[in-house]
């Protein structure tokens, strides 16, 4: 009796599992079959599901040729800036979340304060004048890679989040670790470098893996810092994709093909979440996010 | 880490000297354009020609023109429409070109169309027509127009707005509440642009003569106009808020989902799809009174202007020179998409198919009777463009009544018009 | 930094000593750990919030200053009197009540099924979480094409049950539509819930269940309190980006036409957008601040509110004074 129970209610939880799956998929499966589309064939009625012939030309057209969109330029500026600024925000909001983490000072409970008050400041507050100084500083007409400087600039002192994240993880870890490094003679920054930080791999995973992804998606920041060369492929994608072979282009762009060049850029992220996974289930785990 | 920031420290130096070399070098000229009409191609075959002159693109974008404006530091050439040429000029944003021109290899002043005058703000030129269209002239399709048992209007001759109307009704296709075949659309789809050229044929202006207010309310040609659409929307027969487009008109054309659209000259392009090729036809501009002399409107004239703040006034004019009258511009005039602005540069379209002979008799006719609207110097069109979208939608649902639609965008947009006009003198 | 300093030196010399305890002292550690933090905020945040306060009681245009003057506080007394501001806000904690409880219950249901035995748990996993992946142009013009309201999936699939639907959801439902938008990528928060379930050792749920508790009450009793941390971080950060949200927004309503990008649909006009609209495309960069200040103060209540309230459900582990973190 209870096998049965059991089996059925493993069916029951599979069946369940397969239909939340594809509706959660179902979107993306829309945006495969719009990729596999003429741009004609979206204005037909009734509307077709499958492309009586799937264009996977679009496909080819948009990885070995720059007739759609330099999709390559705009990767290698991607990886470029979310790779760089990833490494910077994972480094310095791990040493401000370790200070407040740490140690004791007068004034810390201010700060940590303004930490959290920062996270809920819109940054569409600070556009302008952020833009004004970093015009003024003469970082905005540098070469590639120079010109990503502005992330690196605002990557430099840590994000709010993450040093709020680096904190609950570095509090978590026992008082002893600091004594056996003052034992051993370590000054402050090695004892950070080299005995907190080794330990703290999950937690810089995590932070890696969202720095990475929403640097990777954003295109507020690119559109208002980068000139064309150096543009990204979140920007490159909403403007600058064609129809191959038609010069004069259409006031906007054609959705089979953005909706191609969507799916690629999707797959640097796909690779990232498996590769890492594991590790960053792990990072959430370990901080427990206590208090 | 020290390590790896020296060497990050160095590197910044290093660049810093190296851009400092390009700069005496190459002049560079900052150009804020869209990517799909100022292309990477387009950069490559200036840079070529003009080996001393480096243009940086930038994506057009009103976040970022705002930001470069404040610091100071604006694009030396920028996209804008002829409607904003008042505000910019007025503001001392962008400089006027008139000098310029005399010294220019391409531009020359008695080659230019009366359209460009949009760019004039006080007798002065302050930037030059990419291409535009006679906004009103529309398409249709044949084999529509056959199953409904339509007579296929002529291209040289304009209907009238109620005829359109008429035709638009008989065109629509439904099955159910669905829509297989709307009858009617505009370029672009919302309501402050059909008032916009309509108005232009009855002779009255948006705004008063001196700019400094928007006239709706009493005008009694704004309601009649506005009426029309909103009835017409109301049908469903053209796309609005509460019907709208599944995907952007112009894509829809061809496939055979729209009867008529009325898109404008260059629209005749890419009118012709797979399964509509040949059976496309050409609608002369419709007429809003056909009793009074006819008229073909242009507005939404979209061009380039160049910034008062250009660090280097003759380096930005090659540019802009090339762009807009060189090499560019004779490849726009030929390929269709829209009417040049130099009279040298006319009828290179090719007119092998019925369509582009239906289209080249049309355009003579149409070019006959151009003319354009007003704006102001104390606003930028955005905010009449906003607060009519906005209304209208509101209305259409049936949130406000008709004729509070047009109070409310007449108080937004005057009350911010005396806004800008008070703190102007106050600061003066 | 300490590490060149020798005892020897510092018992001849007074200086150096002082020196010495100075870099010895925990303050020190602390200001030196967070230096780059606090200069990026000084120079980065602090000064453009100043000046962005400044702004708000002018009329500066976005453009130029040539014509800015200040006007006190009008631009506030004028949010204040103003329709628009008043719908907007209402649409924005509109979307914040509907799409926080709903993202954070899904992400926890969907956390909760794929903790458990399951075959292909990772193919799951990727499955809910790849949504966060798509680009938001292509998010927005799925959506589009599955919500239209003539040739839509949505209504097309409705129509099999209630023949000759045509409801025109982005219109009419709009705000409902960016929810469901939202909902739909909630991956990020499943992990976050998934990775606190894996950290609930195993013994505690086979304690309970050995003490005879129902699935519910183990749920109930010992799952949910040890999840409560986390849950309340996850809130926070929610609250924070629901009220600031309006990308979506923006993409969404103008997804596939060749309207400006402010131009939004009624129906969708949350709070920040219209305050961009105001700053970016009506040329009133001073009231559109104020408004983004008046956002920024509304988000700080909303926020504190929640942080008194923690103290009635959020169940902190006993070990918190453990670490070196003393609150």
């Amino acid at each position: 009796m209870k096998r049965v129970n059991s089996f059925r209610r493993t069916l029951f939880l599979t069946l369940f599992m397969i239909l939340l799956t594809l509706i959660f998929l179902f979107p993306l499966f829309w945006m495969v079959v719009t990729a596999l589309k003429r741009p004609e064939e979206l204005a037909t009625y009734p509307i077709s599901i499958f492309p009586p012939q799937a264009q996977w030309i679009h496909f080819q057209q948009v990885l070995f040729t720059n007739e759609v969109t330099d999709f390559f330029g705009g990767l290698r500026n991607t990886l470029t800036i979310s790779l760089s600024t990833t490494v910077i925000v994972a480094i310095s909001s791990a040493l401000a979340g370790f200070g407040f983490a740490r140690y004791k000072a007068r004034g810390k409970n201010f700060f940590f304060g303004i930490v959290l008050a920062t996270m809920m400041v819109p940054l569409i507050i600070m556009q302008i004048p952020q833009y004004i100084i970093f015009s003024q500083l003469g970082i905005l007409s540098l070469p590639w890679p120079l010109c990503y400087m502005p992330w690196w600039l605002t990557a430099a002192p840590g994000w709010a989040i993450f040093i709020f994240y680096y904190r609950q993880f570095f509090a978590s870890l026992p008082k002893e670790l600091e004594d056996a490094a003052v034992i051993d003679g370590c000054g402050r920054l090695r004892t950070f470098w080299q005995i907190f930080m080794p330990l703290a791999g999950p937690a810089v995973t995590t932070t890696c893996i969202f720095a990475f992804q929403w640097t990777y998606s954003d295109y507020v920041q690119p559109l208002l810092y980068l000139i064309d060369e150096n543009q990204v492929l979140a920007v490159k994608m909403l403007m600058d994709v064609k129809i191959p072979g038609v010069k004069w282009n259409l006031p906007l762009p054609p959705i089979p093909y953005q909706m191609t060049v969507g799916i690629f850029y999707m797959v640097p992220l796909v690779f990232l979440f498996f590769a890492a996974q594991r590790y960053f289930m792990q990072g959430i785990a370990t901080t427990g996010l206590k208090s | 880490m020290k390590k790896t920031l020296v060497v990050l420290l160095l590197l910044a130096v290093v660049a810093f000297g190296c851009s400092n070399l390009f700069a005496a070098s190459q002049v560079r000229v900052t150009v804020m354009y869209n990517a799909n009409e100022f292309s990477a191609d387009h950069v490559k075959q200036f840079e070529a020609e003009n080996p001393d002159i480096k243009i940086v693109k930038l994506e057009t974008d009103i976040a970022r023109f705002m930001a470069m404006s404040a610091a100071g530091n604006p694009p030396d050439i920028m996209r804008f429409n002829g409607a904003a040429v008042p505000y910019l000029a007025n503001h001392k944003m962008i400089m006027p070109i008139d000098s310029l021109i005399s010294k220019g290899k391409y531009l020359k002043k008695d080659d230019f169309e009366s359209i460009v005058d949009n760019f004039k703000y006080k007798g002065k030129l302050y930037g030059f027509v990419k291409d535009w269209s006679p906004t009103l002239i529309g398409y249709f399709n044949k084999d529509a127009f056959t199953e409904a048992g339509l007579k296929f209007p002529s291209p040289t001759e304009a209907l009238s707005y109620a005829q359109l109307a008429d035709y638009a009704r008989k065109l629509q296709k439904t099955e159910g509440d669905r829509i297989v075949r709307r009858g009617l659309a505009f370029w672009p789809g919302d309501i402050n642009a059909q008032l916009e050229q309509t108005l232009i044929q009855t002779g009255t202006n948006l705004y008063s003569k001196d700019g400094s207010k928007l006239v709706l309310s009493t005008n009694p040609q704004v309601k009649a106009i506005c009426k029309f659409f909103y009835d017409l929307a109301k049908e469903k027969v053209i796309p609005s808020p509460i019907s709208p487009s599944e995907t952007w008109e112009g894509s829809l054309f061809p496939g055979g989902r729209i009867g008529m659209i009325v898109y404008g000259y260059w629209y005749g392009a890419m009118s012709e799809g797979e399964q509509t090729k040949g059976k496309i036809g050409v609608l002369a501009a419709p007429q809003w009174d056909p009793k009074k002399p006819r008229v073909s409107p242009s507005f939404n004239v979209v061009g380039g202007v160049i910034s008062s703040k250009t660090k280097n006034k003759e380096a930005a004019y090659r540019v802009f020179d090339w762009y807009f009258g060189g090499p560019p511009a004779k490849e726009r005039a030929s390929s269709g998409w829209g009417v040049p602005a130099q009279k040298s540069l006319q009828g290179l379209v090719a007119t092998d198919t019925q369509l582009g002979k239906d289209r080249a008799a049309n355009l003579k006719e149409e070019m006959k009777y151009i003319k354009f609207g007003n704006s102001s110097p104390y606003v930028l069109p955005d905010i009449y463009e906003n607060s009519m979208r906005k209304n209208f939608e509101l209305a259409l649902k049936g949130d406000i009544s008709f004729d509070q639609f047009l109070v409310n965008v007449e108080n937004e947009v005057n009350k911010q018009i005396a806004d800008n006009k008070a703190s102007a003198k106050k600061k003066k | 930094m300490t590490a060149n300093i020798t005892p020897a030196a510092l018992q001849k010399n007074k200086p150096v000593k002082n020196v010495y305890k100075f870099f010895q002292r925990e303050g020190t550690a602390f200001y030196g750990f967070i230096s780059l933090w606090l200069l990026g905020f000084i120079s980065l945040q602090l000064f453009p919030m100043a000046a962005a306060l400044v702004i708000s009681f002018t009329n500066f245009n976005g453009m130029s200053f040539d014509n800015t003057v200040f006007i006190g506080w009008s631009n506030y007394l004028e949010a204040f009197q103003s329709a628009d501001a008043y719908y907007s806000m209402g649409q924005t904690l509109l979307y914040a009540i509907l799409s926080i409880p709903l993202t954070l219950a899904l992400a926890l249901g969907l956390a909760m099924l794929l903790n458990q035995k399951l075959i292909g748990r990772g193919a799951y996993r990727t499955a809910f979480y790849l949504p966060t992946m798509v680009p938001i142009g292509a998010t927005a013009l799925i959506f589009k094409a599955i919500l239209d309201s003539n040739t839509g999936f949505l209504n097309l699939f409705i129509s099999l049950f209630r023949p000759n639907t045509v409801i025109n959801w982005l219109t009419d439902y709009g705000l409902y539509c960016l929810v469901v938008m939202g909902v739909w990528s909630c991956g990020t928060q499943m992990v976050v819930f998934l990775a606190g379930l894996q950290g609930i050792p195993e013994e505690m749920h086979e304690a309970a269940a050995i003490d005879g508790a129902s699935k519910l009450q183990i749920f109930r009793h010992v799952t949910w309190p040890l999840l409560t941390p986390i849950t309340y971080f996850q809130v926070m950060l929610a609250i924070i980006n629901a009220m600031q949200m309006f990308v979506p927004a923006a993409v969404l309503s103008q997804a596939d036409s060749t309207s400006q990008f402010w131009n939004l649909k009624h129906s969708m006009l949350v709070f920040p957008a219209h305050a961009l609209q105001q700053m970016m495309s009506s040329q009133r960069f001073g009231y559109g601040t104020a408004l983004v200040w008046l956002l920024f103060i509304m988000v700080l209540i909303i926020a504190l509110f929640v942080s008194k309230t923690s103290k009635y459900w959020v169940y902190y582990a006993v070990d918190q004074e453990e670490g070196g973190a003393k609150k």
